[in-house]
């Protein structure tokens, strides 16, 4: 559901001696249940169920908070399968990265079996309590970002086009639409517009982490803008997605499905944005060049989706109680 | 399925390990299990309209 985002994420912080011990030696041994939390990726998550949150709180009407708890920890669940059945398919190539050779597969720690059963498991019981405990619609809206992100993405565009991002950003982009269905049972525009952000959000995003990874994406053969269209064609891509980002972002205060706290909050964060952008997109790194601006950027785009759907959440469900 | 070797089960570290990886694999879906049986009751006590 989410794309691999994080260059923080799933790493086990508290990986036993005794595993670390059985992957050395390559035995069979059953997995540490801090693995299979691993494969959810928790990382990806944080931001998967936030976005899910604010399309929620965003909604008209209102929801029972315990059911609106089950619409989130489905989300959650849902988006926790579909990266275990990402990591199940890309083992191999994970073996051969140095950002994801210490995932649960490729470091010895599980098998690719047990990836797939659990992968499977968590999504499909996240989307049938999704729909007996919430909604139906809610409950597709789910199963379909399962599909869209375990195969659409990972199998089909990933390894076969540099526009694999692009497309596959819609994959993350699906939890306030969801979010937004478990309150209202229908699927309105500004739901549509939440996840138009997050598909425009994706590539500056993360090709301003393939910049500074490339090398990685390379050695294991997956077309990245990068490596196929070379780094100053990607770096000027990043700005232009800036541009349609910023468009996109303001476009539900130009529409007026929101008012003047999210219109302004939206404007200065995009302003950055794009400033950040321009910086990326209009240089040459040379030879042992830092990427300072790349990894700002990257991190900076972190931070801006959190408060755009922070604004959102505000200027809806916020100001209007402070004004009643 | 795989083709890694089976660890050697006569070897007492061996053992212990996969004991202990056992105990906590246990542990934890006993949780998880007990969590949901929480969930389900609240979600049908919701349902039923009883907290309205």
């Amino acid at each position: 559901m989410g794309t691999d985002m994080s260059m923080t994420e799933a790493v086990p912080q508290m990986q036993s001696q005794t595993g670390a011990m059985a992957a050395q030696q390559g035995v069979l041994m059953p997995a540490h249940w801090r693995d299979f939390w691993a494969l959810t990726k928790p990382g990806v998550i944080r931001l998967v169920v936030f976005t899910g949150l604010c399309g929620l709180l965003a909604a008209p009407g209102n929801i029972h908070p315990v059911i609106g708890f089950v619409a989130i920890l489905c989300i959650a669940m849902g988006a926790g399968g579909a990266a275990a059945l990402n990591q199940y398919y890309e083992s191999d190539l994970d073996a051969l990265m140095k950002r994801t050779a210490n995932r649960p597969i490729p470091a010895g720690r599980m098998e690719r079996e047990a990836a797939l059963q659990f992968g499977l498991a968590l999504s499909g019981f996240s989307v049938v309590i999704m729909g007996l405990a919430v909604n139906w619609l809610a409950a597709g809206i789910l199963a379909f970002s399962v599909f869209y992100y375990a195969v659409i993405y990972t199998i089909w565009l990933k390894p076969n086009t540099p526009q694999n991002i692009v497309i596959g950003g819609g994959a993350g982009a699906f939890p306030p639409v969801i979010g937004w269905a478990a309150v209202t049972g229908d699927v309105t525009m500004l739901p549509i517009l939440l996840f138009s952000i997050i598909f425009f959000w994706t590539p500056p995003h993360f090709w301003a982490l393939a910049l500074f990874v490339k090398m990685d994406y390379a050695r294991v053969g997956i077309p990245m803008m990068p490596n196929v269209a070379g780094e100053k064609s990607t770096r000027h891509q990043v700005f232009g997605y800036s541009l349609v980002l910023l468009a996109t972002v303001m476009a539900p205060a130009a529409l007026g499905l929101v008012g003047w706290t999210y219109g302004i909050s939206a404007f200065v964060l995009s302003a950055i944005f794009v400033a950040l952008a321009a910086r990326v997109g209009f240089r040459t790194a040379g030879e042992g060049d830092a990427l300072k601006p790349e990894k700002q950027l990257f991190a900076y785009s972190i931070v801006y989706l959190f408060l755009i759907f922070a604004a959102v959440v505000v200027d809806r469900a916020v100001v209007p109680v402070i004004a009643a | 399925m795989t083709d890694r070797p089976t660890p050697d089960f006569s070897d007492p570290a061996v053992l212990a390990q996969l004991r202990a990886r056992q105990r906590s694999r246990a542990l934890f879906m006993a949780g998880i299990l007990i969590a949901l049986c929480v969930l389900f009751y609240v979600i049908t006590i919701v349902k039923i309209g009883v907290w309205g």
